[in-house]
């Protein structure tokens, strides 16, 4: 071959390259701008039951394919390029997590609206009150949620609540990406982890709440313990690993066999890992404080949070995967310290409730599972079965992945230690039927890193490889559509309900009876406390199922509040519809009801929201209702 | 990354926060200058004395132990009766400015104990 066939045979492979280098960068972009210009046509007012899926362009999914395939393109390239895989990732986090904020009007999820009441009582007042709601036993959230408002010049969290989601998410990427790398130096199984994290993360806890923000802060405590505190071999954690003599029993006896099991399971998670990171003691100090720190404000932030962080920690230290082995001794103490000492007022009233769970695990189970499963339209039980099927599939594969790690001779007890302690909180509590939700949560970063493994051997051939990526990310992409935003319909809300909910705080005086017809309505965002909250599919079921007002104007005659408000709204409505037995338009047949009553009036009423007022009350009461209807109404 | 990258970051960082937060009050600086300061400048004033060498254990650490410890100032301010947003982050800006400046002088201190040794 002469020199200048040789020349231009090189200049054509360089081009080539420089060109699918670019195309590796175009994908995504594409993939971005053809999402973007899908969302206009998303209209989330015509939404079915199944959610979001239900009104989303072909576009935009077509975009979210081609990101996937892009990805596992990406992590099948010789010279992997963390700044594709890093854009690859923050375009998952934007497109999946961003997308209700961009196209519905008002932040989504009533609780948030709560949260902001919350918030807001305490930027008004400077203070908190553990008796006026279990929340504020817990405040450290509130607290920071209420000087970060004030100080960046925000008058409410509802400004800038709805991005919530993209904003855990991105934070979350850090201590991930430290947990995985702690467990392997395989850069494609670490991205491929994150990217599946994400994928996998349908459980919807990161809105603007104590729980999303603490898993950030539970995350980068496990990852400080996996990256330093691991306990090396030859240490005085992994010295007496052999030290608990064994029971003198017969040979043969079942009990002997069984101690035999246990001991050689407990020896098995016990071996300490090689190649262990050793830090300066003054490192070790910083670090250990820095830990301290960070569970504190778990502590005082969120109730659950605490009792993942121990179990996890608990168990690592026990198996003697972490030093120092007095760590969960000290997080008990600070945990119960801060209940017995400054959350007693809700102890005080909730004791039963807090304890009665504990070892009730059918209770538990049937108000995880099949009681999701089992009420409501055949759309929504489709949703609810799919949330099972997804949880159960990702269970399956990482199961699968961590046996076939195990036969190819990783020993990765931490991470097995992490994938399955959590799941011993279920025998303690149900948590209102959301237990289960949060285990699937505190153990999806295990659960992914060994649902990843197997994609990643460096023996398959890559071809095949990237083609099994791709369907892995697309059967999760499929089932995240369902699963995050199956139940849309009921989640988001409109202009016209916060709107119809800011006119009832217009109307009503404080310590007026404030009566919601389902839960679901945008409301306590502001003066939560001089307002008395009622709902009633929790507190008037039989008189809403049997469309009968009596015992509704009894309760408010017994009461005599200054004021008395039934508001029904959109979400209420779809929520009501969808997730109950009663049939649809069960709330419609109420306010129906209620337009005919003489005890009841119409005061405001707009596409998404009524507002009927209790005519019977004291007459300064009825003067005030008088008034402002003549108001409203002119 | 040079060891007086981050201090000299976090004073910067401080010097805009004091102007557009406390003083001047400048409507668009102030939101995104006080979000960045309070995401990672507390803790990364902290990081300084880690030594980490790792960009993403530093940020991410910076990152958990700055919201930790605004909600911890804030909340010790509320439960001591004097909430003031303006003196919590008062009290942070002063922390990180004293903890970047203290690593700033040993940066310097060791680069200047370390000159002689490069002729030999």
């Amino acid at each position: 071959m002469r020199k200048s066939e040789i020349s231009i045979e090189l200049s054509t492979a360089t081009r080539s390259a420089h060109s699918w280098e670019a195309a590796t960068v175009a994908f995504p972009l594409l993939a971005l701008v053809g999402w973007s210009l899908s969302l206009s046509s998303i209209h989330v007012g015509q939404m079915s039951d199944l959610g979001l899926i239900s009104v989303m362009p072909p576009l935009t999914i077509a975009s979210l394919i081609l990101l996937q395939i892009s990805f596992a393109i990406q992590l099948r390239q010789e010279v992997l390029s963390w700044q594709r895989l890093l854009l690859h990732l923050l375009l998952l986090i934007f497109m999946l997590y961003s997308i209700t904020t961009l196209v519905e009007a008002e932040p989504r999820f009533s609780v948030v609206y709560r949260h902001a009441g919350y918030t807001e009582y305490i930027m008004r007042t400077g203070s908190v009150d553990p008796m006026l709601d279990a929340y504020f036993n817990w405040p450290g959230f509130f607290i920071l949620a209420a000087f970060v408002t004030n100080i960046t010049g925000f008058t409410s969290i509802l400004a800038y609540a709805a991005w919530s989601p993209v904003f855990l998410n991105l934070i979350y990427l850090g201590p991930l990406y430290m947990i995985f790398r702690s467990f392997t130096s395989n850069q494609r199984h670490i991205w491929l982890a994150l990217w599946l994290f994400f994928l996998a993360n349908w459980i919807g806890q990161d809105y603007f709440s104590p729980q999303g923000f603490d898993f950030f802060f539970y995350l980068v405590i496990i990852a400080i313990l996996l990256t330093w505190f691991r306990a090396p071999a030859g240490s005085s954690a992994s010295r007496d690993q052999g030290a608990t003599k064994p029971v003198p029993m017969p040979p043969h006896s079942l009990s002997a066999r069984s101690a035999r099991a246990v001991r050689d399971v407990f020896a098995w998670f016990a071996v300490p890992d090689e190649n262990v990171q050793t830090i300066p003691q003054m490192q070790t100090v910083m670090l250990l404080g820095c830990l301290i720190v960070l569970f504190a404000f778990v502590v005082f932030s969120h109730p659950l949070t605490p009792f993942f962080t121990i179990a996890s920690v608990s168990a690592l230290a026990y198996f003697r995967r972490i030093t120092p082995r007095w760590l969960p001794i000290l997080m008990m103490v600070m945990t119960f310290g801060w209940i017995f000492f400054m959350a007693r007022a809700y102890l005080a009233g909730h004791l039963d409730s807090l304890t009665g769970g504990i070892g009730q695990l059918s209770g538990t189970l049937a108000a995880n599972v099949t009681d999701r499963v089992s009420q409501g339209d055949a759309e929504h039980n489709f949703i609810a079965a799919m949330r099972v099927g997804m949880t159960l599939l990702v269970w399956l594969l990482a199961a699968v992945g961590a046996w076939l790690r195990l036969r190819r001779g990783h020993r990765d007890a931490s991470l097995l230690l992490l994938a399955t302690v959590p799941f011993v909180l279920i025998v303690a509590q149900s948590y209102g039927g959301e237990m289960l939700l949060r285990i699937y949560l505190f153990t999806l970063p295990a659960m992914v890193f060994f649902v990843a493994g197997p994609y990643v051997s460096p023996s398959t051939n890559p071809v095949r490889q990237s083609a099994a990526i791709s369907l892995l990310c697309l059967v999760l992409l499929g089932g995240f559509f369902f699963t995050r935003y199956g139940n849309e319909r009921n989640d988001y809300l409109t202009q016209a309900e916060v709107m119809g909910v800011a006119q009832l705080y217009l109307i009503a005086q404080p310590h007026s009876l404030l009566i919601q017809g389902w839960e679901g309505t945008p409301w306590r965002y502001q003066e939560f406390e001089s307002f008395d909250y009622l709902s009633l599919d929790a507190d008037f079921l039989p008189a809403l199922q049997q469309e009968n007002v009596i015992s509704i104007v009894q309760y408010i005659q017994d009461k005599r509040p200054p004021g008395a408000y039934l508001i029904f709204t959109r979400s209420q409505k779809a929520t009501a519809d969808s997730t109950t037995n009663l049939g649809k338009g069960a709330l419609d047949r109420f306010e129906g009801v209620l337009q005919t009553s003489p005890d009841f009036f119409l005061v405001y009423s707009n596409e998404d929201a009524q507002i009927f007022a209790y005519t019977g009350v004291t007459e300064r009461g009825t003067e005030m209702v008088g008034q402002t209807f003549l108001s409203v109404t002119t | 990354m040079k060891q007086w990258l981050w201090p000299v970051s976090i004073i910067v960082t401080v010097l805009i926060v004091s102007l557009t937060a406390l003083w001047l009050e400048i409507p668009v600086l102030q939101p995104l200058s006080v979000a960045a300061f309070l995401l990672l400048c507390p803790g990364m004033a902290v990081m300084g004395f880690l030594r980490l060498h790792d960009l993403v254990q530093t940020l991410t650490l910076a990152c958990a132990l700055s919201l930790a410890l605004d909600a911890i100032v804030a909340s010790a301010l509320l439960y001591g009766g004097i909430w003031s947003p303006q003196l919590v982050l008062a009290l942070l800006l002063g922390a990180s400015a004293y903890g970047a400046c203290v690593r700033l002088a040993i940066s310097l201190r060791e680069a200047l104990h370390a000159q002689p040794t490069r002729g030999v």
